[in-house]
């Protein structure tokens, strides 16, 4: 069958699945009275959550940055399972026993004030917008190829899906259907993986067979790669640090601390009635998400290798433009894939110089969704990544979307503005809110900050700066004011945003840029991505300053701090 | 000569002028929002008219517009003369709206009906300008439910309340006055009883009785103060009550007066007599004759006959959360009755507690076919040693109520299960268990355990719980967002595009549960509003009435909530009494195509409010997710 | 008849005050249909039970026509007055702050008189609120009033006389007829208010004597 009528049928299947199982639990008879007894099992839930959490940035744009930046790459891998791990450990835990269902419920119960309830609710805007700004590239680029259209289109169509998805409600809670597009994806991920890996190193496991010799030889992966990329002027594969060691410190630190401060996934500590439950559940999701992280790198290196040697197939001998394959052509319909004969000889000279490279465009968040195509798999294999694509986006998307609609029409409209507003109109405020949410995160996704990873970094680096530090010091220190928190929290999200705009452009619009996005300009070296651990210092320092000359919180939020902290346990035994 | 234009020098300053015209309008829903400048606009055109029973306004009358029910009531029938709705205070109508299909709508006066019309031109442009006031219009959904729902016939005798028949026109004496001064009183007034004053207070009250038996019969002097033969602190009634209630406090106590009192100032008399002309198929009788059975046995025997009674009540008019309420009334004299036996049998209660009801009959809502759900709250001071006299009550009045036709509960709701018959301080802890760690099954026994009310015994045990549990409840939300899940996990039998879901097999085929469906996510919907602004009330409709004027949920929320509930209870109890007629079990299943057209539609809206407020509730407790 | 000889022969001591520009307008017929008819529903509030010793303060008029209140023509007007409100000022919520505002009796009288061209006035009680106006009339215009009267209190009397129904006191006050004919609490004291109720009243009473039918201006009195 044809490669496009296969997508579309992979595709269509996957969310008649999803709205399948939509419908099924909505129309079916609902659960006995008296019958339910252990709800969601941890595994499912594990599950969930890891689709909650894997976003297009983990699926599509992860991969592909290691790709091109090497073991550099590896932040993404380190920030985002440790802040999973900080999550589960250092926050969820005090963050339940306070009883708090959202951050913003925590932030203006714990700082006792409604002006600190508002500044988290209008910080985690910020941050979820941000994020759904990463998650509409990655749309835009999965619809674009496999709509074969250019990038535009492909994400105004995918904004169209993303609405009625997130707005035809119900969808995205039911765990089933969480747990449905999970697998949808985690199989898209390592199914052409294991084929690669079983292609290039004959070793059915991509994990180990990065580490393997290339099949019918004696050389490592690795080491070949590593000579291509020499060879070309590339920096080395094994090598390659980013930028300097503080910057790649202060890009973990970010988006370790910054994924305390989303909305959608700390929730999900909370639907699990159980402490016990709760743990384990989380666990499950760190060994699922694990599954798509340590898979990364091996497809990262694979598919660089792949592409190296499609466009270099013998050492100096560069692969000639008119017989590039199909899925190069296709590519360069979207337009995130351009060609420019710079010598005029024909043939696709690729080279980290940028007066020789004649590979102009080459969009990394392409690398997971064309590798199974470079690499020559059966249709049906390309057809599922899509699908994957697609449900790692969806998933997040709807859930941030959903997030921030509450926010907006909730915490904002009827706990500030209108108090007296019906459900009706809070209501239609909610998909308001998230269709203006939707265009707004969709036009900036036309021109996006970076590529989808990138982007999702800055909204962990804005979360990182303002709501983490707002979180760790409500739970750890009795003695922050609510002028302290307030402070503190604008402070950090107000430095971590004029960095942001300044090297970036204000709302990203790159001609708005005043000191340019390049090394030199940068504070201590420190990309924007990463800023976000530089915001949080800023945010602990002015808090803690500003408390020291403000009134103490009142004995009883004090009382209150330190009762949290007791673990769970010790007081029900104090009690008898 | 030219007469000159009516340019006063003192205009019209409608909202000042006609206050009153203009807080009715602020009361009634489609005006209650508007602007103060078009609010002026709509007095300034207002007619009003008077419409005797059985006249009728029709859509070619040469007055059109909005019709506003000032008093009274009408009905709406079509061609066919089937009644479409029936409309009370506060509502409105608009012929040539309702003619638009050409189905010569009418209006009939059923009682004398003052009636103010918005003429159709000021009408229309008020549409035009007013996005909010047409919208009321246009959605058909909360008029159509709420013209259903809010007209009520003329009230049940016995929910009246004590204004309409006492005797205002008291006889008062003080403390200090003789006998003779005030025997010669009460003879010159004809009346059988004399109220003692101080001041403002009730100090006792005398009856010819009393004047018999205490003082002829002992011989006291004329002279004697009166002070001395009265009943002090006589107990008293208040006005806001029914004539049920009072009834139900004299035959109980044997008392034949009661003096009334509202906020604690004396204003009227209640006496036997005056409650005679209530008495005629009433469950006053009842809870009577239950408060006199000597075993179980009689007990059931008298409930024998009470489906057909319900059916009674429902074709006088009787709506369904009266008898909601008589039926709780009757279940609560039900377990009072078995307790004095059990207690009578088992010797006094070796420390206090109190028995509360869970559920449906704590909230007053019960209906045909509800089984038993209820616990038992011990002072903290009741010894280990004190357990078996408890275990044994509870076994006998839950086997009691089983008997008499409340089953024991599926769900172990009942005193006779040791967790829901503890010591308060043990309750406290459950009730923190329960909060801090909301499973599935925790939630849904918090669900029915917090709607709860003493029934018998100590009240300020089940207050004292109710006060730490609402505590607990408002300041948690991971455990009202576990609550919101519970609610939301029953839909209303609504799919998408509001067709009517329906079970695909089994026993009830081709029906939708309205309890399962109806009544108990719009009761849960409520109960976690209140839970989380520390509402005290369990009745539902007393729950959306505190969260209104506390101005939690707006009115119209409020009230859209409180029809859908009144409108699926009706169509419940309908079918309840259509069943009993058929000799059929009373159950909760009822199939939407068996039903006219107007009360699919209406039962259709009422699904819808509760889908909404479903909707909304996610919004509020689960941060729009999931 | 009667009133239209009357004016006649008071018409030249009115000449070109607003009592003539009133009197100008034909008098309603006794045998027109009562929805033919245009009503002006009047209540005044006293100083003073005693017309001799007190005096107007305010007026509240609205006009029924039609067969409806048409409540865009209510008007309320305080007067001022000569000698502050007095004891009863509690009754009328009226003080004289607000007094300081109003007009006086000229003016309202004149406002009055066209609202009530071609018009039959009604009261509630009317003996006491006429002669408060016709003594003012007098003193403004040399002339009584001189307009068709219905008093709704009369009526009332009237009816229930007529059945037999024994009047205890107070049953024909202005809030016992109209919960007689139950209509809703009218609240609030004043002349307007007053006035209003009254015209409720006056339908109400028309609706349930008429049944309907024809009724005219002779059967109102």
């Amino acid at each position: 069958m044809e490669l496009k009528t296969l997508t579309y049928l992979v595709v269509g299947a996957s969310f008649a699945l999803y709205i399948g199982i939509a419908i099924w639990s909505r129309a079916g008879s609902t659960r006995d009275f008296y019958v339910a007894g252990g709800g969601v099992h941890p595994i499912a839930n594990g599950m969930a959550t890891a689709a909650d959490w894997m976003s297009a940035a983990s699926f599509i744009s992860m991969a592909g940055m290691i790709a091109f930046m090497g073991y550099g790459g590896s932040v993404f891998l380190m920030g985002w399972t440790g802040g999973f791990v900080i999550l589960a450990l250092l926050l969820a835990p005090y963050l339940r026993k306070y009883g708090k269902f959202t951050v913003p419920e925590f932030i203006g119960d714990r700082f006792y004030s409604r002006t600190a309830r508002v500044v988290a609710v209008i910080c985690l805007i910020i941050c979820s917008v941000t994020y759904v700004i990463g998650q509409m590239k990655g749309i835009g680029v999965a619809f674009s190829r496999f709509l074969e259209v250019d990038y535009g289109t492909g994400l105004l169509v995918g904004m169209c899906i993303v609405f009625f998805y997130a707005v035809l409600g119900g969808m995205k809670g039911i765990t089933y259907t969480q747990i449905a597009q999970f697998c949808v994806l985690i199989m898209a991920y390592t199914i052409p993986a294991i084929f690669i890996s079983l292609q290039l190193t004959a070793n059915p496991i991509p994990q180990l067979g990065l580490g393997s010799t290339l099949t019918g030889s004696d050389t490592y992966l690795l080491d070949k790669l590593d000579l291509i990329v020499q060879d070309l002027g590339f920096h080395e594969y094994t090598t390659d640090f980013r930028l300097s060691g503080l910057n790649m410190f202060a890009y973990t630190a970010s988006l370790m601390i910054g994924t305390a401060g989303l909305p959608h996934v700390i929730i999900r500590f909370f639907t699990v009635p159980k402490v016990r439950d709760a743990r384990s559940s989380a666990g499950w999701a760190l060994l699922f998400i694990a599954i798509l992280y340590t898979t990364a790198p091996a497809v990262a290196g694979m598919a660089r290798l792949n592409l190296m040697q499609t466009i270099e197939p013998t050492a100096g001998e560069y692969l000639v433009y008119e017989e590039r394959p199909q899925w190069f052509r296709n590519w360069e319909k979207t337009g995130l894939l351009e060609f420019e004969d710079k010598n005029g000889d024909g043939r696709i000279q690729y080279n980290a110089d940028p007066a020789v490279n004649e590979m102009v465009t080459i969009d990394n968040d392409i690398m997971v969704l064309a590798n199974p195509e470079i690499a020559q798999l059966p249709n049906w294999v390309i057809a599922l990544v899509a699908a994957g694509g697609l449900a790692a986006a969806l998933s997040t998307a709807a859930g941030l979307l959903l997030a921030i609609a509450s926010a907006i029409s909730h915490d904002l409209l009827k706990g500030m503005i209108r108090p007296n507003i019906s459900e009706r109109s809070e209501l239609r405020a909610s998909r308001l809110a998230m269709a203006a949410a939707i265009i707004g995160a969709g036009y900036l996704g036309f021109n996006p900050p970076g590529f989808a990873a990138g982007t999702v970094a800055l909204a962990f680096g804005l979360a990182a700066s303002s709501i983490f530090p707002a979180l760790m010091m409500g739970i750890f220190s009795s003695r922050v004011s609510k002028e302290g928190a307030v402070a503190g929290m604008v402070a950090g999200i107000g430095v971590t945003l004029c960095y942001v705009f300044q090297h970036m452009g204000i709302m990203f619009i790159p001609s708005t840029a005043f000191l340019g996005d390049m090394s030199p300009n940068w504070f201590l070296g420190i990309e924007p991505n990463a800023f976000g651990a530089v915001g949080a210092l800023v945010n602990f320092a002015v808090a803690l300053l500003v408390s020291r000359f403000t009134a103490p919180p009142p004995a009883s939020v004090r009382e209150l701090v330190e009762h949290i902290r007791v673990p769970a346990g010790a007081s029900a035994a104090q009690d008898h | 000569m030219n007469r000159r234009p009516e340019d006063q020098p003192d205009a019209l300053r409608p909202l000042v002028d006609l206050a009153p015209v203009a807080d009715f309008l602020r009361r009634t829903l489609p005006f209650q929002d508007l602007p103060a400048a078009e609010l002026e606009q709509v007095l300034a055109a207002l007619r009003i008219s008077y419409h005797v029973h059985g006249s009728t306004l029709l859509a070619d009358a040469p007055e059109q517009g909005l019709r506003i029910l000032r008093s009274g009531a009408v009905d709406l029938r079509d061609r066919d003369n089937t009644l479409l709705d029936r409309l009370g205070e506060g509502e409105s109508f608009h012929l040539g709206g309702l003619n638009a299909g050409g189905d010569e709508v009418r209006a009939i006066v059923i009682e004398d009906a003052l009636l103010y019309l918005l003429p159709d031109a000021a009408y229309q442009r008020l549409r035009q300008r007013n996005r909010p006031f047409d919208r009321y219009f246009s959605s058909q959904r909360s008029r159509r439910l709420r013209r259903a729902a809010r007209y009520q016939p003329a009230p049940n005798t016995l929910l009246q309340d004590l204004r309409g028949c006492m005797s205002t026109d008291l006889l008062t004496v003080t403390p200090g006055d003789s006998l003779q001064t005030v025997a010669r009183a009460m003879t010159a007034r004809r009346v059988s009883s004399a109220l003692v004053l101080e001041g403002d207070r009730l100090q006792g009250i005398v009856t010819d009785r009393d004047l018999r038996t205490r003082c002829v019969a002992e011989a006291l002097p004329v002279s004697t103060s009166i002070a001395a033969v009265m009943t002090p602190a006589p107990e008293t009634i208040d006005a806001d009550s029914t004539l049920f209630d009072a009834t139900l406090q004299m035959t109980r106590r044997g008392y034949h007066h009661l003096p009334v009192t509202e906020d604690g100032r004396l204003t009227g008399m209640i006496t036997s007599s005056d409650l005679i002309l209530a008495r005629q198929d009433d469950p006053v009788y009842l809870v009577q004759h239950i408060s006199r059975q000597d075993g179980a046995e009689g007990i059931r025997d008298l409930l024998a006959g009470l489906p057909q009674l319900v059916l009674q009540w429902h074709q006088a008019g009787m709506r369904a959360q009266q008898v909601g309420r008589i039926l709780t009334a009757i279940t609560d004299a039900v377990t009072v009755r078995l307790i004095q036996l059990a207690e009578a049998e088992l010797g006094p209660a070796p420390a206090a507690w109190c028995w509360t009801a869970f559920g449906s009959q704590g909230r007053a809502e019960q209906l045909l076919g509800a089984d038993q759900d209820n616990g038992m709250i011990l002072a903290d001071d009741a010894r280990p040693e004190h357990a078996p006299w408890f275990a044994a009550l509870a076994h006998k009045v839950c086997d009691g109520l089983d008997l008499c036709g409340y089953p024991y509960c599926q769900g172990e709701v009942m005193a006779t299960t040791d967790s829901w018959r503890q010591p308060l301080a043990q309750w406290r802890e459950t009730v923190r268990r329960w909060t801090d760690t909301p499973t599935p099954a925790a939630v849904m026994r918090v669900s029915i355990f917090f709607d709860l009310r003493a029934v018998y015994g100590d009240a300020g045990l089940c207050a004292a719980l109710q006060d730490e549990m609402l505590h607990r409840a408002s300041r948690n939300s991971i455990f009202l967002a576990a609550l919101a899940a519970n609610a939301l996990d029953r839909r209303p039998p609504l799919g998408i595009f509001r067709r009517f879901v329906i079970e695909r097999d089994g026993e009830h085929r081709d029906a939708a549960d309205l309890k399962k469906r109806g009544v108990m996510p719009l009761t849960d919907i409520v109960r976690l509003h209140a839970l989380a602004h520390c509402v005290t009330a369990v009745n539902t409709e007393e729950r959306l009435q505190t969260l209104a004027s506390e101005r939690h949920l707006t009115i119209g929320d409020s009230r859209n909530l409180a029809d859908a509930l009144h409108c699926i209870q009706q169509q419940r109890l309908q079918q309840q009494c259509q069943q009993v007629l058929r000799g059929a079990e009373p159950d909760n299943f009822l199939n939407p195509r068996g039903l006219p057209t107007m009360a699919r539609e209406q039962l259709r809206d009422a699904f819808t409010i509760i889908d909404q407020a479903q909707a909304a509730l996610r919004l509020t407790y689960r941060a729009g997710l999931d | 008849m009667w009133l239209a000889l009357r004016r006649l022969r008071w018409a030249r001591r009115v000449a070109a005050s607003p009592l003539q520009a009133c009197w100008r307008e034909p008098l309603p017929g006794r045998r027109c249909d009562w929805r033919a008819l245009s009503f002006l529903v009047c209540d005044a509030e006293m100083s003073s039970l005693d017309p001799r010793q007190g005096e107007l303060l305010s007026l509240g008029w609205v006009t029924v026509a039609e067969g409806a209140v048409q409540l865009g023509t209510a008007r309320h007007q305080l007067i001022a007055s000569e000698h502050g409100v007095g004891q009863s000022a509690t009754i009328h919520q009226i003080h004289d702050r607000e007094l300081a505002a109003a007009s006086p009796p000229a003016a309202a009288m004149a406002a009055l008189l066209q609202a009530a061209a071609g018009k039959v006035l009604v009261l509630h009680h009317a003996p006491l609120d006429l002669a408060y106006l016709n003594r003012l009339s007098r003193q403004l215009y040399g002339a009584s009033l001189l307009l068709p009267v219905v008093d709704t209190l009369a009526l009332e009397r009237a009816q229930r006389e007529r059945r037999g129904s024994p009047l205890t006191p107070g049953a024909l006050t202005l809030q016992a007829c109209r919960a007689h004919y139950g209509l809703p609490d009218h609240g609030a004291h004043n002349a307007l208010q007053d006035a209003l109720a009254t015209a409720e009243l006056l339908l109400a009473q028309i609706a349930r004597r008429s049944a309907g039918g024809r009724f005219t201006l002779g059967d109102l009195r």
